[in-house]
């Protein structure tokens, strides 16, 4: 079966920086839900950026990203992009129609909606993420949680076949927060997600790649990774509390 | 945070506030270009100003909110105007010109606080306005509320470490405050456009 995503040699460095990406490659099969964790800086925002074709594929690129067999270049950017959602991780950047049903209907309407079906769509979308009646909200008056539930019904809206989502839970209270996993955990289209909230990867995604400094340090069930205190130390992580056989006193943390 | 700095009373349930948009953005132009169009009396000027008054009451809006917008609008209208001073019968015609374009502005100041910003732009865009400049409009107002909150967040950090307050002192502090926001802003322009790609802008 073809892979939902092939990641084979990529390599990438921002204009006038630094190796952001060295060799990463690895493989997300259709319906598998993957969590991507590091360090701050570890390169997980940027594969993401790359699985969307959001980094143009000029000289800085090495590599190839292959989306349901197909590889990504200028000229299928529509496709990915349809085939892919990314929820990013600042609401605020996400979020910038002047009302709620304007935003979510955005991704549908570039993508040729009909405008008769863009309301009754706009409002399922909304009862997936439990906000019926936000249609015509503005973003700036949402809670954190709300925002982020928004961005989230926006990118499903354009019914993507892998979703991409860079620190769902950044920022959000443990209400917000438990909701927002319940919501990832009932769906059911392949999900990549990057995070450095342990216990939340470790509840939603079956395996989990180790970025640090550009490269993919390891990869393998998310358990077995995640419960490797040596592993999780060298590279700047913490066994999940729910994991931790030997529980490390806080200050030998320090 | 939650900031109403810009639209705090258009979302209220008053007589006019229920007209639709699209009604009262028609009027609001037909009363414009009467105002614009008509000789000069100042009967009709009075009469304006009533209805004018009239209207802004029923909208329940309170007074002193729309006299502050008018007045910050003022400085335009009086910059432009104060031009006829240095024709011949400058002083009249200055009264006239002043007169006229406040009750223009007046007349939009109302619009514009009776309605939400959101529904302006539908109407707009079935006007045939060119979708870019909506889109420039629509990101405008959006951003304008994060921008505040962000400019808000750097003044309270910077407050909070600031011990001595002297003039010159908070002069500098201030242009890295504002040259911090420009930064801030032309990165936030770079994610927005690719959150914009990302569901298939073109």
């Amino acid at each position: 079966m073809t892979p939902a995503v092939n990641v084979n040699e990529l390599h990438y460095h921002y204009p006038n920086g630094p190796a952001a990406l060295r060799r990463v490659s690895f493989t997300v099969q259709a319906g598998e839900c993957v969590g991507l964790v590091g360090p701050n800086g570890a390169g997980k925002s940027t594969v993401l950026a790359h699985l969307n074709g959001l980094l143009p594929d000029n000289a800085n690129a090495k590599g190839q990203v292959m989306i349901d067999g197909e590889m990504i270049c200028k000229k299928n950017l529509d496709l990915i992009r349809k085939k892919v959602g990314l929820v990013f991780q600042e609401p605020d950047d996400q979020l910038f129609c002047p009302t709620v049903f304007e935003d979510i209907a955005f991704g549908p309407r570039q993508f040729g909606l009909p405008v008769d079906r863009l309301e009754n769509l706009v409002r399922e979308s909304l009862a997936r993420v439990g906000l019926d009646g936000f249609e015509s909200r503005a973003p700036h008056h949402l809670s954190g949680g709300e925002k982020r539930r928004v961005c989230l019904a926006g990118v499903l809206a354009c019914e993507p076949d892998i979703l991409l989502l860079d620190e769902p839970t950044s920022n959000l209270d443990p209400r917000g927060r438990r909701q927002l996993i319940e919501l990832l955990a009932g769906l059911t289209i392949t999900r990549i997600i990057a995070s450095h909230d342990l216990e939340m990867i470790l509840q939603l995604c079956s395996r989990a790649i180790v970025f640090d400094g550009g490269r993919v340090i390891a990869q393998g069930p998310t358990r077995d990774l995640l419960a490797d205190a040596d592993l999780m130390r060298a590279h700047g992580l913490e066994c999940p509390a729910s994991l931790a056989r030997d529980p490390v006193a806080p200050e030998a943390l320090l | 945070m939650h900031t109403h700095f810009l639209d705090t009373y258009s979302h209220l349930d008053s007589p006019i506030h229920r007209v639709g948009a699209a009604t009262k953005t028609i009027l609001s132009i037909a009363v414009i270009v009467t105002l614009v169009v008509s000789p000069p009396s100042w009967i009709g000027y009075a009469a304006a100003g009533i209805g004018l008054l009239i209207l802004a009451t029923a909208s329940q809006i309170p007074a002193m909110f729309l006299l502050k917008r008018l007045i910050m609008l003022e400085p335009f209208v009086l910059g432009a105007a104060s031009l006829a001073l240095f024709q011949p019968h400058g002083v009249p015609r200055f009264a006239q010109i002043a007169t006229r374009s406040t009750l223009c502005l007046f007349t939009l100041v109302i619009l514009a606080n009776t309605t939400p910003f959101s529904e302006l732009l539908h109407v707009l865009r079935r006007a045939r306005m060119p979708a870019l400049m909506i889109t420039t409009l629509a990101l405008m107002y959006r951003y304008l509320f994060v921008l505040k909150e962000e400019s808000a967040r750097m003044r309270n950090a910077r407050a909070s470490r600031t011990f001595t307050t002297t003039n010159r002192h908070a002069w500098r502090s201030m242009t890295t405050v504002i040259a911090q926001l420009f930064i801030r802003a032309a990165g936030r322009a770079d994610r927005v456009y690719a959150a914009m790609c990302a569901r298939g802008w073109k």
